[in-house]
């Protein structure tokens, strides 16, 4: 965290938010050294980055006063995203960003880490999604068993070279088949 | 079906007003309950509206409500400590001791506060650095410090405290206020504002509700309890200052039982047993409570020991009636 | 089904007990003589009784602490109604001292399954509720040995077989716990619903219900032992076995017994409590004073717990792995 980097759990339950605290307490965590003067809170500047994290990533939430539990997994997802944009990371890393979320969200999710990267951050996403992988990536790096198995971009990213390093099958045995 | 591109929606800061929050709270309920106490003993005994005594009635929840307040944090952020009454023989025992090689009030009242931090550490570390359940650990430190004054004490007691340091438990700052009251209030203020208003005490409701989340959040789980623990311990270092001069004397079996009468004003305060919500407000409400009844049983002449009967059911009943009254409205709506 | 040897952290408790017995022997030789053992026995039975109630409630994930109040108010009930029925036959007196601390362990289990309310909080208070009705009964006086008959304080003390009816009751206890943890039902879902009792409610095990009786279980024994004790001492009063619950959960977490549930043994269980009543009864011996034993208890409590979690998850009967929630 102190160098800029961010990561954005694949437990979204357990590890991204803390449920029983409300939308714009789990927003501000990280970022309470911002808001708050020298250890006393300060709610209004709360509200205020909460605010407008949780408008940039369109938030579905009845309140910023409610609980985060209260709210569906994409919304969920949004907050953990947004508790970490808030601290103005270098590099966020996140971690099956989509996984279980809606397609309608899902689409919101891609179109935002777009618009990430396309602002000068840099974005690593961990996922095991192909289509996800080869429709968000600029570069593809494939490890297998702890590994780093293959770098991939541009014209040999496809599919198929994607899975043969992920499998670790050789380029011989695919040919032949 | 982006709306994005379009104006984002507006989310509301809160639903409620405050006023409206507030008054529905726990805390609310349990100043109704408090006023309603009041008003049943000024009938119950004609000793009870009298400022003096009700000024000596303070005496039943002072010294638990300075170690409730602590235990409240930390049963917020999930653990529990069982020994503070025993850290209370301890800590009266050291003084008890050293008073014998003629301390004064000044070094007295450092060897409290030390060796309350001492055990409070020592909770710490078997809770926070080898990672062992605050449960078991503090049932096992709960005989052990007790123990330590056993065998330093026996059968024994200790006087002979100089005569200043007397007025911690019995001293007044002004008119009816006495010391005990005035470092109650003390303690109530820094504690409600270091929950409610600090990083410090957002980092506690964090580490209650979700010690895997508030970790991955930044937040330093074990140092936040590690101080907790040390805060716990320390208030029964103060508890123990203002309970050995107000009783003049130590022996090993000093406030026995006490941890029950914490953990009790602890709960009806409000404060979810198993961590994550409560307020300091609720507490103090709690122990003004519980100072109530128990002054009036005991202006009814009711025994020690029969009275804390009554404190047993109030801790199993401030939380089994919301459950039942959820049950039954649940039966009531399904029906 | 693997053949299972002596499991370590009972054989490590179990040279530790004899290697305590020879310390003790070099400073006086008649402490392990048959007869002062027999005695040691005898006198650790009640503990060895309530560690196996104990245990049966902490593999289920709760904590008892109400048994020492259970015993003392069943024992001053059937002291009382001794001196008021002296005829009352043995049997049913025991038959009574066990309904009524299965009462007193059913009323903590219900509020932990029905009203799941945490069994620490439970127990707390049910502790101090039952040792406050035991002064409303007696109204604070004590029932001495001249007032009870002499039926009721000699059962207990009956020599059979070289011991006494009392170490037989704890031999006893023993032995149907064990059949009951490792050959019945109920002792496969104890373990189960410590273990892993999410997983343990997919299989058809309801855990409130389990938990309900482990604690129906515990009190029987208390309410055992609380006839057990009053007879044997001869006086039953509000204080007698003050604190005893925490000696109880010492004996059970040096046993071997997770306080996290699941894990721990009838073996286990009998071992701690023989490791306290030797250390009990040796302190005299080697010139301690009594006032020493709370802080070893205590010390005990905390060297078992950290040594337990050093040891890993290891032992123990694994019916329901832990899958779910595995970093």
């Amino acid at each position: 965290m102190a160098n800029g980097i961010v990561y954005v759990p694949e437990d979204r339950g357990k590890q991204g938010t803390i449920i029983g605290l409300p939308i714009f307490q789990n927003i501000t965590l990280p970022s309470l050294g911002r808001t708050s003067k020298s250890g006393f809170l300060r709610l209004a500047e709360e509200f205020k980055l909460a605010r407008e994290y949780s408008e940039r990533l369109d938030l579905r939430a009845a309140s910023l006063d409610q609980d985060v539990g209260n709210l569906s997994g994409g919304n969920q997802q949004k907050v953990v995203i947004a508790k970490w944009l808030a601290t103005q990371p270098q590099v966020i890393i996140l971690d099956e960003p989509t996984k279980g979320i809606d397609i309608g969200s899902k689409a919101a999710v891609h179109e935002f880490m777009a618009e990430l990267a396309a602002q000068g951050l840099s974005v690593i996403m961990v996922s095991s999604e192909i289509p996800e992988v080869i429709g968000m990536s600029d570069r593809v790096i494939v490890m297998r068993d702890g590994r780093i198995e293959a770098e991939l971009e541009g014209d040999a990213l496809s599919p198929e070279t994607l899975v043969r390093h992920a499998a670790g099958i050789s380029a011989t045995l695919m040919e032949e088949a | 079906m982006s709306d994005s591109t379009m104006r984002a929606r507006f989310v509301p800061n809160r639903l409620n007003n405050r006023a409206y929050r507030v008054l529905r709270s726990w805390e609310a309920l349990l100043l109704v309950v408090a006023v309603g106490i009041f008003v049943l003993n000024s009938f119950a005994s004609p000793y009870f509206l009298n400022v003096w005594n009700l000024s000596d009635a303070t005496y039943n929840f002072t010294e638990k409500g300075m170690i409730a307040f602590a235990m409240a944090l930390l049963i917020i952020s999930g653990e529990i400590d069982l020994s503070v009454a025993s850290i209370i023989a301890l800590a009266s025992t050291a003084m008890g001791l050293a008073a014998q090689y003629g301390a004064g009030t000044p070094e007295l009242v450092m060897i409290g506060l030390a060796v309350g931090l001492l055990c409070g550490a020592f909770n710490a570390f078997f809770v926070t650095v080898l990672g062992l359940p605050s449960i078991v650990v503090t049932i096992g430190t709960m005989s052990l410090f007790r123990g330590i004054s056993y065998i330093v004490l026996g059968d024994g007691a200790y006087g002979g405290y100089p005569d200043s340091f007397a007025w911690f438990g019995q001293g007044y700052i002004y008119w009816v206020f006495t010391a005990e009251i005035a470092i109650f209030a003390v303690i109530a203020v820094i504690y409600g504002v270091v929950l409610h208003k600090t990083n410090f005490g957002r980092a506690v409701y964090a580490i209650g509700n979700n010690p895997t989340g508030a970790l991955f959040s930044g937040i330093r789980v074990q140092r936040v309890k590690f101080i907790l623990f040390l805060l716990t311990g320390l208030m029964s270092g103060v508890a123990a200052i203002c309970l050995t001069s107000r009783l003049g004397s130590t022996r090993p079996s000093i406030a026995a039982g006490m941890e029950l009468s914490v953990v009790t004003m602890v709960v009806l305060g409000g404060i979810n047993i198993l961590g994550g919500s409560g307020s300091i407000p609720g507490v103090v409400i709690a122990a003004f409570v519980m100072g109530l009844v128990t002054f009036g049983l005991g202006l009814l002449n009711v025994p020690g020991i029969v009275m804390s009967i009554f404190i047993g059911l109030l801790l199993i009943g401030v939380i089994a009636l919301p459950r039942l009254w959820v049950m039954i409205a649940a039966k009531k709506r399904s029906a | 089904m693997v053949l299972r040897h002596i499991p370590i952290r009972e054989a490590i408790l179990g040279a530790a007990i004899l290697v305590l017995l020879g310390v003790v022997s070099t400073r006086y030789s008649g402490f392990i003589a048959p007869a002062n053992l027999a005695n040691v026995f005898n006198d650790t039975a009640p503990l060895i009784i309530l560690a196996l109630g104990q245990m049966v409630v902490i593999l289920t994930r709760c904590i008892d602490l109400s048994v020492a109040a259970n015993l003392a108010l069943t024992g001053m009930v059937v002291a009382m109604l001794n001196v008021a029925m002296p005829g009352l036959p043995i049997p049913v007196i025991l038959a009574i001292a066990i309904l009524l601390g299965a009462v007193m362990g059913a009323i903590n289990g219900l509020l932990v399954w029905k009203l799941a309310i945490p069994p620490i909080v439970v127990t707390l208070g049910t502790m101090t509720i039952y040792r406050g009705v035991i002064f409303l009964i007696s109204e604070g006086k004590w029932i001495n040995a001249h007032e009870m008959s002499t039926a009721f304080t000699g059962f207990s003390r009956a020599a059979f077989l070289g011991l006494p009816v009392l170490s037989w009751i704890a031999i006893m206890t023993v032995i149907v716990f064990g059949m009951m943890m490792s050959r019945t039902a109920l002792g496969r879902s104890i373990f189960a619903v410590g273990g892993n009792p999410h997983a343990a409610v997919y299989t058809g095990i309801n855990v409130g219900k389990t938990q309900f009786l482990a604690f129906v279980l515990s009190g029987a024994l208390a309410g055992l032992t609380g006839y057990l004790w009053v007879a044997r001492y001869a006086v039953a009063y509000v204080d007698i076995a003050r604190g005893f619950e925490l000696e109880v959960v010492a004996a059970c977490v040096i046993g071997g017994i997770s306080i996290a549930g699941g894990i721990g043994s009838v073996g286990g269980a009998v071992l701690g409590a023989l490791f306290l009543g030797v250390v009990k009864n040796a302190l005299p011996v080697v010139n301690i004073s009594p006032f020493w034993q709370l802080a070893i208890s205590g010390s005990a409590i905390l060297i078992a717990v950290a040594f337990n979690a050093r040891a890993g998850r290891s032992k123990g009967r694994v019916i329901l792995k832990s899958a779910e929630g595995s970093v």
